[in-house]
């Protein structure tokens, strides 16, 4: 192999080599770094949410006849609607809810441990009806689930009785997760301790879930959440959560406006899934990703556009070169092997200068907040490919140059 | 060392046919320094560039060193440039992004030798040109003269039983062409065989032998020449 003379004539050669050497280094550092955020984001996407968001749908009934108005009118649908949901066939559970998780709408509060004098802390919370646990599909840790005297009285929709009561000392029995739980009480005893809100709410923590997001999963804390017992209804919207049983989405799915029409009229009904309100929720992370991942690709690919044009420049600019190489005995593929240990060096160098590049970048954005570190298997297909890219780029105007005749070298200029 | 029988190369373009070499035959005996003549066109070049394997040719036999090398392949062909020919270019071919030493390595690289023996073969070829101390400077920093020196070097680095040189001089004032014809009688006294193409007649003239090219055929100067109007010879002198 002619290692040491491609070497010394790349030196020759500066311009030209370190054009493409920064050009292989910069495009590797851009590549790894995209990659590098690209797979964090799907990562993010793809966690577990804690929920068993495939069997999941979210319906939001939206009444528009006066009767909802009235007294009780709404109360009693809601009522309605339960029962009717959970006979549906293929229906495992449902529960009602104020706002659904991972939709980016949600709500959040100020707690502390129940009669200390820390600073509060913001809770992302949802107030749930039955069953919430069982149709989220989480995993119960420690405690229990609600029970019927965890909710207020539902018939009792005197709202000033209520407010009197949010400005006295009220108990509320409620779920935490574990990661809500650790946050207030690190030593695990968090079970049947109480938190306090601003007007000395205080909530007692009866159980505690494995896992679960809340409204905002691409938050600080997707984790942090409580769940308090309610049963969110009202004449303006009110929302459910319906589990099905595995397999039997699609159908319970298509069935369930007609029945919700069906029971009460006046309303408009709206049946999402949870899966496609959590894909609405990360469109803006999932068309970022796809713009990260077409750069990356017009990168490689305009840089191997760049190596094949500087590599055909080289092959014409050298034709005489390459015809006194071959009079002095060098085989086609001795040229095509001069072209491609020239590109590899140069390709290596690259390789060499774009990882410090990559890492440079990778501390810089990350300062800037945002990127995550480099992963080595992402560094090192990165790498690969731009190697092999290298190899092809080369190759086409290296067989060219392969086809000049011997004779050119006697050729006058 | 060298044989042609009948050889013909015709050049085609889509109106014209050039007969470049019409039933050219020749041979070139071993350790004999022949120079070529001719006037521009009269193929003198084609001739060279098919001895040394450089161009094929249409019709006719041509046997080096014993071997028909006609239907040779192509990578046959590079090995036979590789070890029996040595290549000498009017404007010297040097490589320029390779330095002195690595430009007379070249043709020891496709032979595969190792390192040891090429720097060996390299340090001698350089020292017979006369340039062992230049050996790390690039063509750019060399006389035109000094160029060629490499270039002769690199030519006879492999120890080639033939050595071809195309108008060797032609891109060199007179003292630098003398200084490559001394190199050129010096490598032929080492026992190769020299074939010239030259367009000057002093330098053809220091040849073993010279030969005349007209429109692609050796002509015989003996026949056309016209009797000598002064007959210096003894008998001349005594008419």
């Amino acid at each position: 192999m002619e290692f040491g003379p491609i070497f010394r004539s790349l030196f020759q050669n500066r311009a030209r080599t370190w054009l493409i050497v920064l050009e292989i280094g910069l495009t590797l550092a851009v590549v790894v770094n995209c990659l590098v955020l690209i797979r964090d984001q799907q990562a993010q996407i793809g966690r577990s949410t804690g929920m068993d968001e495939q069997n999941l749908i979210a319906v939001t009934s939206v009444p528009f006849d006066p009767a909802f108005q009235e007294e009780g009118y709404s109360v009693a649908s809601y009522e309605q609607d339960l029962r009717e949901i959970e006979a549906m066939p293929g229906v495992r559970s449902v529960t009602s809810i104020l706002q659904f998780p991972l939709s980016g709408s949600g709500s959040a509060t100020g707690r502390r441990i129940a009669g200390s004098e820390d600073q509060r802390t913001t809770v992302p919370y949802f107030l749930m009806g039955p069953d919430a646990i069982d149709t989220l599909g989480v995993e119960l840790v420690q405690g229990r689930t609600f029970e019927p005297g965890d909710f207020p009285d539902l018939h009792d929709d005197d709202e000033e009785q209520a407010e009197e009561e949010e400005d006295t000392d009220h108990v509320t029995n409620i779920l935490v997760t574990q990661y809500t739980a650790d946050k207030f009480f690190p030593d695990g005893d968090a079970l049947g301790k109480q938190i306090e809100g601003n007007n000395n709410n205080v909530d007692t923590i009866v159980g505690i879930v494995r896992l679960m997001h809340n409204s905002w999963p691409l938050g600080p804390d997707p984790e942090n959440l409580m769940i308090h017992p309610s049963h969110p209804v009202n004449n303006r919207q009110t929302r459910y959560l319906v589990r099905t049983e595995p397999g039997r989405f699609d159908e319970v799915f298509v069935a369930l406006e007609p029945k919700l029409r069906e029971v009460e009229e006046g309303r408009i009904v709206t049946v999402r899934s949870l899966s496609e309100m959590k894909g609405n929720y990360y469109s803006s992370f999932t068309s970022m990703n796809q713009l990260l991942g077409w750069i990356s690709v017009l990168l490689v690919a305009v840089t191997g556009l760049g190596i094949v044009g500087m590599t055909s420049f080289s092959v014409t600019q050298r034709t005489r070169h390459i015809g006194t190489r071959r009079a002095l005995g060098a085989t086609r593929g001795d040229i095509v092997r001069w072209f491609l240990v020239e590109n590899w060096i140069m390709t290596g160098i690259g390789i060499a200068v774009g990882v410090a590049l990559t890492f440079g970048l990778n501390y810089m954005l990350a300062s800037m907040g945002g990127v995550p570190q480099i992963q080595p298997p992402i560094l090192l297909v990165s790498i690969l490919v731009m190697w092999l890219m290298g190899l092809l780029a080369a190759l086409i105007p290296a067989l060219r140059g392969s086809l000049v005749q011997p004779v050119i070298a006697t050729r006058s200029v | 060392m060298l044989t042609m029988q009948d050889v013909r190369k015709v050049y085609r373009t889509e109106h014209v046919e050039t007969h470049a070499l019409s039933h050219f035959s020749i041979a070139v005996n071993e350790g004999e320094f022949v120079s070529v003549m001719g006037p521009s066109g009269s193929g003198k070049t084609t001739f060279l560039n098919i001895a040394g394997l450089l161009d094929a040719f249409d019709e006719g036999t041509y046997t080096l060193d014993g071997v028909d090398v006609s239907r040779l392949s192509d990578r046959e062909m590079s090995k036979v440039r590789n070890e029996k020919i040595g290549f000498i270019f009017q404007t010297f071919n040097l490589i320029p992004d390779l330095n002195v030493f690595d430009n007379v390595d070249v043709p020891l690289r496709y032979r595969g030798l190792g390192a040891a023996s090429r720097k060996q073969a390299i340090e001698e070829a350089l020292a017979t040109v006369g340039l062992s101390a230049r050996y790390k400077h690039y063509p750019s920093q060399l006389s035109g003269g000094q160029q060629q020196r490499v270039a002769i070097a690199r030519a006879l680095v492999g120890q080639p039983k033939l050595i071809l040189a195309d108008e060797p001089t032609g891109n060199l004032d007179s003292a630098m062409a003398s200084e490559i014809m001394d190199l050129l009688e010096k490598i032929n006294s080492s026992g190769a065989t020299v074939v010239m193409v030259t367009h000057d007649p002093e330098l053809a003239n220091r040849a073993s032998r010279q030969i005349h090219l007209l429109d692609g055929k050796l002509i015989d100067l003996a026949q056309e020449r016209p009797a000598p109007l002064y007959d210096p010879s003894p008998a001349g002198q005594a008419v």
